[in-house]
């Protein structure tokens, strides 16, 4: 239960925190909360399914910790938040949207959201993160240091382990809903799914958008479904319950077989969609303005 | 490397590999409140630290995170000695138990305070989040954060916790402080990892990867060579000793059916190589560079695979009996294999390894045929249930030392005697060299009365001569301690028209894993604690156990109860659905009453024979009335939410109190010098509160404070004897033993008294405080009314003390007693609770929870509260979630309590409720019966009713997860 460190930076800018890096290569990890990596350096099980890929193995530990990043600006119609804003902070900040709210406080425990922090939770590629979804769903960026700002899904889709320093939200008020399914409060999830639809007004992405989490080795989107939403393609729960579950081919696991992954999915799905528009179903398929 | 950090107020300065956990340093700093359950996880919470005044998991830190911040422990919140007003409420609401992970809650509630001084249930929800709790229930935290908030603005505000029972007692069934709640909840020294000193060596096991395997090579060569290492255990140099591990009486119905170490392997996780070295790190190094080779052989992972003719045999061994063995023995071990050793039965329990069975009983009462010929209805089921874990928050752990010529063994268990007696038949030596002492135990739950670990590393110091210390990790905690035995039991049953039993038959058929432990008493006891809850004239029952290659079984909290009642209850609620009677009225035309004899207990002798019983005390009458009062029974409620559909159920429990016949407790009471008392208990209290109730018991007896006896338990050289805390022996046997030893020394006091007051010993009385007076002489015939002139007419303890002691007393007076029985007391009850089953996600929701049940005299009303939480909710997650889930190799795939899935608080039903129902029993200590193991057997059975009354499906194996509810709705397959 000790992790194998042979030095812990403290770097006080950015700049040298991206040398640092540089220097140490796929050795190095940036650190910030420290939940997620000093998780891995747990005795897991060899079959622990949140670990998102092989163990850090890194050995230099680059903190943030001395680099700020914790404030939450609203900027005119965006939010941007510090990467190193807790998650217990998200659920406090009065800016914060309630979606996103929502998403930290699926992490149950609070002295877990007291650490984990929000640039830590994207950095980390957790595949059981419901942050994660959330950002997509709200079409988030981040901020990296010197290598420019990219959407989160592209970051978490990526290969690349960029220092985060902020992360952006461009229209904090999309409606937005997330839901984890678990068998108990603190359980693993077996998946979960976010999904958010425009407030109306200008939007660079697409006007919906569905994620979900843990029916695969990466969180994935479903355009074709997304597409269907937009254009009212769905009736009755059922037919979009059926469209989701139709196109994902989880796998099974302790936490639920293969089919009842599709099946929930499907569900949960459908409830993010009800909760985000109430009538959306009894309008004979779906809305015009979301 | 070095960190800076100011810890409790002072700045210190450390050195520390960089990779250090925080909860490590803390222990190296002697901060003992900050412990681990949990190996990294940062799950279980009983871990947390306040960082620059933050919750956080020390745990999930490591010590560079330190630098330059603060750091608050619980070793913060006492000052002088006193408890904070959050620690003080915590032990006044009774929600430190076992107490591993209170000063962790303590810190949780104080920084919830300090956030939100009036805070509402949602926030103390919150506040909780992060902490696993198995012992309490969470439910009375509610109650603790009340009584913190109020008692920070007052701190001399006192609410009342509990109702009170028997005004004609001073003392008992009252609410009163838990004798050792002040030093748990402060964090002082208390469990065997505090007792661990400097240069110990420490103790990690090679275990196995294959479910069933030869070891046909074992090389510990490169090993040995590790620098720092001291020795290396395998079935090669271990002991040649046949033994069970399972803490009970001697002679042990459970065979001996394992040496060691095994030259075969049964489960993953089973024993290879036990590596003793100077630290834990060179002994996991050691590990890497042993050697084996096995030959795997095809695992049996189910009853059915183990029922198969050809299967695979677990102990194709020498079978051997100490008494009664069987004529064709010689023929049976013909085929034995010696790589597999040997079974040795101390008497036949009906077991024929060579088939996998372990053990077989039958028995009954009546004619079963003229029985179901009576019958208008006949309903026929079979019942399943999965495999559990006990999860105490402390793993299991021993540290062994050598003190001169005798080997100390600092233990974390139920059964200090058996623990002695076992480790001494392994290593061959006699009991005198061996001194067990219990410390506090942070949760048993059952697991803790086998002896899984103490045998390993006791003959590792005995080898040695160096101290050891072997602590589980919390996955060796869920591959090597022993489970509940998953049971398939399948229950006939037959009633009349108006809804008359007219007969029973169980087949009961259970798992016991790769070795023995309990697989008779475990399974009959799923027959003995279900049968008796219903009047029947014609009931038999089979009993079959298996050996299998899935982790090992043994006690569980409930025992056998819980699956053979959900089995049985189950079936009454089924034979009422189709009779089509209210499922409550069907229970009363048949349920135990008070009086009564129950005939079938004559063949439910847990390894002996048994004998009629007759019920002394029944509180069901009453549970029954109030629990339907307060659901609301027959009243059918509606959700909102059309897809959600809510249903009410009920199940009768009952328990023992202890083992009639087979128990043996024994106490001892000292009066000091200064009038106060040491009262010396066998009883290992492992946080349910036993060692108050011995308090207590005594107290009352001898009219004297709580605060007056002090008391040493579990400790095998300065304690009488007792069988152990299993079978809800507790409060019945030790506390029984406490009375008399209390009554013995009443009876010396009297007599001492007697003669300083030159009276006869009829003419005085024991009064409250510490007092021995002369009565009332109007009240005696030929004495005159009023006080007699020039006598003295009352004496002090202190002044009794003062004068057996001195230099012309008559010495020191001890009281004594040895406590054993024919009596019964069974502890009954009956729980009721409310679901919302959601169609669309196959989720059930525990509305509302209600635990009524009668203990007789609750000796601690809310100590017992807190065990029928504790014991209830853990059921509730045995039935909705909780599962350990092999794949088709037998490796546990969820063996973290995460990903196996424990309640924690944001899963509490959200009405909650415990009550105890008063009945008089003759036997128990001031009419105390038992009240813990009960609790769990409950759930099961009442939420699988509620679901059937919601949605009209029956839930016929547990647990009820999502998944398997929507397969019963037919919403997948």
């Amino acid at each position: 239960m000790t992790n194998e460190i042979k030095e812990f930076y403290r770097p006080e800018t950015v700049q040298k925190a991206v040398e640092l890096k540089k220097r140490h290569g796929n050795d190095a990890v940036y650190f910030a909360g420290g939940t997620h990596l000093n998780f891995l350096s747990a005795e897991l099980p060899a079959k622990y399914p949140s670990e998102s890929s092989a163990r850090s193995g890194a050995k230099y530990y680059i903190s943030v910790e001395r680099l700020g990043f914790k404030d939450i600006n609203p900027t005119g119609k965006t939010l941007e938040i510090g990467a190193a804003v807790t998650l217990q902070e998200l659920l406090d900040g009065d800016a914060v949207p309630e979606s996103l709210k929502q998403a930290a406080a699926l992490v149950f425990p609070r002295p877990v959201r007291n650490m984990a922090t929000i640039g830590g939770n994207i950095g980390a590629k957790r595949l059981d993160s419901y942050l994660i979804p959330c950002l997509i769903a709200l079409s988030a960026e981040v901020e990296t240091a010197g290598e420019g700002t990219l959407l989160v899904e592209d970051y978490v889709l990526g290969e690349k382990d960029f220092l985060i320093t902020r992360v952006i939200l461009p229209d904090p008020n999309r409606t937005c809903e997330v839901r984890k399914v678990s068998s108990s409060a603190n359980a693993l999830p077996v998946l979960s799914v976010a999904l958010s639809l425009r407030n109306g007004g200008e939007d660079s992405g697409k006007r919906t958008i569905l994620v979900l989490g843990g029916v695969g080795d990466r969180l994935f989107r479903l355009p074709e479904v997304e597409e269907g939403i937009e254009k009212g393609k769905y009736s009755t729960r059922e037919e979009l319950e059926k469209a989701v579950s139709s196109r994902i081919n989880p796998k099974g696991d302790f936490l639920g077989s293969a089919e009842y992954r599709k099946y929930i999915a499907g569900v949960t799905a459908a409830d993010c969609l009800e909760a985000c528009c109430p009538d959306y179903f009894q309008s004979e398929g779906g809305q015009d303005e979301g | 490397m070095k960190v800076s950090f100011i810890l409790n107020g002072v700045p210190r300065t450390e050195y520390s590999e960089p990779g250090e956990r925080v909860q490590t340093l803390l222990k190296r700093l002697g901060i003992h409140s900050v412990r681990n359950s949990d190996d990294g996880y940062g799950f279980a919470g009983s871990d947390v630290i306040l960082l620059d005044g933050k919750i956080v998991n020390s745990i999930l830190m490591i010590t560079p995170q330190l630098e330059g911040r603060e750091v608050k422990t619980v070793e913060s919140l006492s000052r002088d000695g006193k408890l904070s007003p959050v620690q003080s409420a915590m032990v006044d609401a009774g929600v430190v138990q076992s107490g591993f992970n209170a000063p962790a809650a303590a810190l949780m509630i104080t920084d919830l305070l300090d956030r939100s001084p009036g805070p509402a249930r949602e926030e103390i929800i919150d506040a909780l989040s992060g902490l696993f709790n198995r012992a309490t229930g969470y439910q009375q935290f509610f109650t603790a954060v009340e009584i913190a908030k109020e008692r920070r603005k007052d701190p001399n505000y006192t609410t009342r916790v509990a109702p009170d029972f028997r005004d004609d007692l001073t003392i008992v069934g009252k609410a009163k402080p838990k004798v050792d709640g002040p030093k748990l909840v402060s964090g002082k020294k208390a469990f065997v990892e505090d007792m661990v000193e400097p240069g110990s060596c420490v103790l990690k096991m090679l275990r196995s990867p294959y479910a069933h395997a030869y070891i046909t090579k074992i090389d510990t060569e490169e090993a040995e060579k590790v620098p720092g290492v001291v020795t290396i255990i395998t079935h090669e140099n271990c002991p040649d000793t046949y033994y069970g591990q399972a803490g009970q009486g001697f002679p042990e119905p459970s065979p001996y059916d394992r040496r060691m170490f095994n030259r075969k392997v049964r489960h993953v996780g089973d024993r290879v190589a036990a590596v003793v070295a100077e630290t834990e790190e060179i002994a996991g190094r050691a590990l890497g560079k042993i050697f084996v080779e096995y030959e795997e052989l095809t695992p049996v992972l189910s009853i059915e695979e183990a029922q198969k003719p050809g299967a695979p045999v677990l102990h194709n061994s020498i079978i051997e009996y100490v008494d009664g063995a069987p004529d064709n023995l010689d023929e049976m071990n013909r085929k034995a294999d010696k790589r597999d050793g040997k079974v040795v039965y101390q008497f036949p329990i009906g077991g024929d390894p060579h088939r996998n069975i372990a053990a077989g009983v039958s028995g009954g009462i009546g004619d079963m045929e003229k029985g179901f010929a009576e019958a208008d209805v006949i309903i026929e089921e079979t019942y399943r249930s999965g495999m559990i874990q006990c999860t105490p928050l402390e793993t299991h752990v021993v540290y062994t030392r050598m003190d001169g010529d005798r080997l100390m063994i600092h233990a974390s268990t139920q059964v200090p005697w058996h623990l002695r007696r076992i480790v001494a038949a392994a290593l061959g030596i006699p009991e005198n060299r061996i001194r067990v002492i219990k410390e506090r135990v942070g949760g048993g739950y059952g697991s803790k009365q086998d002896i899984l670990l103490e045998d390993v590393a006791a003959y590792a110091t005995w080898k040695t001569g160096r101290s050891v210390y072997f602590r589980f990790s919390r996955e060796d905690e869920f591959i090597a301690n022993s489970i509940r035995h998953p049971m398939k039991i399948t229950v006939k049953l037959g009633a009349k028209k108006d809804g008359t039993f007219t007969a029973i038959h169980m087949n009961l058929e259970a798992n016991t894993g790769p070795f023995g432990n309990h697989c008779l008493t475990v399974p009959m006891n799923g027959c003995g604690k279900s049968l008796p809850l219903f009047l029947c004239d014609n009931v038999q029952f089979d009993v079959t156990t298996y050996y299998s290659n899935i982790p090992p079984t043994g006690a569980y909290q409930g025992y056998g109860a819980p699956k053979g009642n959900y089995a049985m209850q189950m079936a009454v609620a089924e034979m009422a659905c189709a009779l089509g009677m209210d499922h409550r009225d069907l229970i009363e035309k048949n349920r135990v009453r008070e009086g009564v004899w129950l005939e079938i207990m004559k063949s439910l002798g847990e390894g002996r024979e048994g004998a009629p019983v007759k019920v002394e005390s029944c509180g069901l009458g009453p549970a029954l009335e109030r629990g339907a009062e307060m659901i609301n029974w027959g009243k059918k409620e509606e959700s909102e939410d059309p897809d959600i559909r809510i249903g009410k159920g009920v199940a009768l429990v009952q328990q023992g109190s202890g083992l009639p016949g087979l128990d043996h407790s024994g106490a001892s009471i000292k009066m000091l010098n200064d009038g106060t008392f040491m009262l010396h208990s066998g009883g290992a209290d492992l946080g349910t509160g036993l060692d108050t109730v011995s308090v207590k018991v005594a107290a009352e007896t001898l009219k004297t404070d709580m605060k007056d006896i002090a008391i040493l338990s579990g400790d095998t050289d300065n304690t009488p004897f007792d069988t152990g805390a299993y079978a809800s022996s507790g409060t019945f046997f030790s506390g029984n033993a406490a009375l008399l030893a209390a009554r013995d020394l009443r009876g010396k006091l009297l007599k001492a008294a007697a003669a300083i007051l030159e009276e006869p010993e009829d003419n005085l009385e024991i009064v409250y405080p510490s007092t021995v007076k002369r009565k009332l002489s109007g009240n005696l015939p030929g004495t005159l009314p009023g006080k007699l002139p020039g006598k003295k007419e009352e004496i002090s303890f202190r002044e009794i003390a003062w004068n057996t002691q001195s230099g012309e007393g008559a010495g020191q007076l001890i009281g004594f007693a040895s406590y054993t029985t024919e009596d019964t007391a069974f502890p009954y009850g009956a729980h009721f609770c409310q679901v919302a089953v959601n169609t669309r996600t196959g989720k059930v929701k525990v509305q509302k929870y209600y635990a009524l049940q009668d203990c007789g005299t609750p000796i601690n009303p809310e100590l017992a509260m807190g065990q029928i939480y504790g014991g209830s909710f853990k059921a509730i997650g045995h039935s909705l979630h909780e599962e350990m889930i092999l794949d088709e190799k037998g490796v546990c795939l969820n063996p973290d309590l995460r990903s196996y899935g424990v309640p924690m608080i944001g899963d509490l039903p959200d009405d909650f409720k415990a009550e105890l129902v008063f009945t008089e029993d003759p036997f128990g200590p001031y009419g105390g019966k038992s009240v813990s193991e009960i609790s769990v057997n409950g759930a099961a059975p009442a939420i699988a009713d509620a679901i059937h009354d919601a949605v009209g499906v029956w839930m016929r194996s547990w647990p009820f997860k999502p998944e398997k509810v929507l397969k019963a709705l037919g919403k997948i397959t």
